[in-house]
């Protein structure tokens, strides 16, 4: 039982380490807080059920969904936050707000309120090892997460593009003055974030209905595992999410099911209280 | 030389249309909805001077304003106390989770706090929902009864209209003496740069649970308004999307000001009615125009109307808060 416990933890948290890498990115980046990233991962779901329902092949229509929301991604980028010139922390958070909500109301209105099902994209037979059973879906979530942060450590640290992104990052006045195109890399951080959002509501949708709601609570999950991790920083988020989902799987087994989200939420201010630089520890330029 | 608060003509104007509109507007659907105007613009006002002011952004505020009427809901219902003996009672248990909140709060900042009070505002939903034995849960809690004044059974939307406006003006009255006082000026300079702030003596604990504190009374009166007028409340009606309501109506409105959270407040909930004959995308044209008027009036509609004002030369004296926050353009909080 605990083993299964754990293991559901860390399907969880695998998801909520997606969506905490997307909102970290994007934090790091630009200074702001995306609270439209879980808009991001609903809509991914509706358009994935709709390619699908016209007939579009089921992977392929993943493959095409995740395009269309990195598109989606670096157009928002271009069109709205870029406007504003990230100088503004509340301007910002305003317009993630007016993302947000013309995302949700805008699905409300093209798809419908109703709960709709997502089609398991691992096998349903559950795989029994020494007498326990374990669903394809909790190995397929923790592999896919594995394999897309190894890919995003690639990315960042082994390539030019990924290593001018962080020089970007952390530096824009310094990056620009060497010649990297410091527009250029938040346009795409924006892309590969929503993508990433993409992803993590594909692997969500099977599990939960899909309805226009379905965003709100996890990107507050993701927000508290990139937190928890130590907010900035990416591999912290890849932490912060397992950390995140065991204890809220603990939490539902051992003490209560209702207040599972309180514990993980009080579980954060504690974070935020005694350690604000996260488990990780990582000591930030700025007074937190 | 003229007192800043004298009062002058526009005072007389705004008291006469609350005297006479809800008599002018018989429509019960656009009282209730000027009503809620009026809740909100105590709610923006609160949070106004938790951010604006003291430059703590907030995304729990739904949390006091849940705990508030909540706390006057139980005490009504199960006590059968008048409004007028549970609003104090309410206000003074939503101060004591103020200063709960503004401890841990007190060591974040930035993009931190915010989803330090997104945690609050979220695990107070959660207690709300789940402590049955204390708040009936989902099922919330019925049968508040309409309040008397005087002597007068507050049993209409017309007649809560001029109780709101009441609470309302006194709302705006204590908040103008907080800002020009000491007190807002301490804030200012918090918001500002806390370390110069500390180094010219001002005890940033102190005025920080001070701030958190006021915006939790004023969040308090409101909810326990609301409980009042709508005679049921339920954890529903605060949830974390209470909060972001509240914190875009100040910023929208005018961050940072002192009437900016009522102009905020009367735009953000008038636009979806504006929309309402676009039925089900009239939210989408809410977040549309939020945008962008974040985009175009980055100050906030507030602070737009002045420079338009000043463009077209109208020399009407609007009144520009004395205390110079309409000159620090920075909203650099991190």
């Amino acid at each position: 039982m605990l083993l299964q416990q754990i293991l559901n933890g860390l399907t969880m948290g695998s998801i909520y380490a997606l969506v905490a890498i997307g909102v970290t990115m994007i934090f790091k980046s630009m200074g702001m807080l995306n609270v439209a990233h879980g808009d991001t991962i609903m809509l991914s779901s509706f358009i994935a059920i709709t390619l699908i329902g016209l007939g579009i092949p089921f992977y392929m229509a993943l493959i095409l969904t995740i395009i269309a929301v990195f598109l989606y991604g670096l157009f928002s980028e271009k069109f709205i936050y870029r406007r504003l010139n990230y100088d503004s922390f509340t301007n910002l958070l305003i317009a993630t707000i007016g993302m947000s909500i013309i995302l949700r109301n805008g699905s409300i209105a093209i798809w419908g309120a109703e709960p709709r099902l997502f089609p398991n994209i691992f096998s349903d037979t559950p795989i029994i090892i020494n007498g326990y059973s374990i669903l394809p879906q909790n190995i397929g979530i923790i592999l896919v997460s594995l394999l897309l942060m190894g890919l995003l450590q690639v990315f960042f640290y082994k390539t030019k593009l990924g290593k001018s992104m962080r020089a970007a990052s952390t530096d824009p006045e310094g990056a620009s003055m060497i010649g990297i195109n410091v527009s250029l890399t938040r346009f795409l951080t924006f892309g590969i974030s929503s993508a990433l959002g993409a992803i993590a509501g594909i692997l969500l949708a099977p599990m939960f209905n899909v309805t226009p709601d379905m965003g709100a609570v996890v990107v507050l999950k993701g927000f508290s595992a990139a937190i928890m991790g130590g907010f900035g920083n990416i591999i912290g988020a890849m932490i912060g999410g397992p950390i995140l989902g065991i204890i809220e799987a603990m939490s539902a087994t051992y003490i209560s099911s209702a207040y599972r989200d309180v514990i993980a939420y009080i579980v954060l201010i504690g974070v935020l209280y005694f350690k604000p630089t996260g488990f990780l520890g990582k000591r930030t330029d700025q007074k937190l | 030389m003229k007192n800043k608060n004298t009062i002058n003509y526009r005072h007389l104007l705004t008291i006469s249309v609350c005297i006479l509109l809800p008599i002018v507007v018989q429509n019960k659907y656009y009282l209730h909805l000027f009503n809620m105007i009026g809740i909100y613009s105590l709610l923006a006002i609160g949070f106004n001077i938790l951010a604006g002011y003291t430059g703590q952004i907030s995304l729990g505020q739904a949390a006091f304003y849940g705990i508030g009427s909540y706390a006057a809901a139980i005490l009504h219902v199960k006590f059968n106390l008048s409004i007028w003996i549970v609003l104090p009672i309410a206000v003074i248990i939503t101060c004591i989770f103020g200063v709960i909140i503004a401890i841990p709060a007190l060591k974040v900042k930035g993009k931190y706090l915010v989803l330090l009070t997104i945690a609050f505002g979220e695990i107070t939903r959660l207690i709300l929902l789940n402590w049955v034995g204390l708040t009936k849960g989902p099922a919330g809690i019925l049968g508040i009864k309409a309040p008397t004044v005087f002597g007068f059974e507050i049993d209409s939307p017309m007649r809560f209209f001029y109780l709101i406006s009441g609470f309302v003006i006194l709302g705006i009255i204590i908040e103008k003496k907080i800002v020009n006082s000491r007190i807002g000026r301490a804030f200012i300079a918090i918001r500002e740069d806390e370390d110069a702030a500390e180094l010219i003596g001002i005890n940033l604990k102190s005025y920080k649970i001070k701030s958190f504190m006021i915006s939790a009374a004023y969040s308090a009166a409101a909810g326990v308004l609301y409980a009042f007028m709508v005679g049921y409340i339920s954890p529903d009606s605060f949830r974390y999307d209470e909060s972001v309501s509240i914190l875009s109506m100040s910023i929208v409105g005018g961050f940072g000001t002192i009437y900016g959270p009522i102009v905020g407040s009367i735009a953000l909930n008038v636009l979806p009615e504006i929309f309402r004959p676009l039925s089900e995308f009239r939210m989408v044209f809410y977040g549309v125009i939020l945008i962008v008027t974040t985009m175009i009036y980055p100050g906030g509609l507030l602070k737009g109307f002045e420079a338009m004002l000043n463009k077209f030369q109208l020399k009407r004296k609007l009144k520009t808060p004395k205390n110079k926050d309409n000159i620090l353009k920075s909203n650099k909080l991190y």
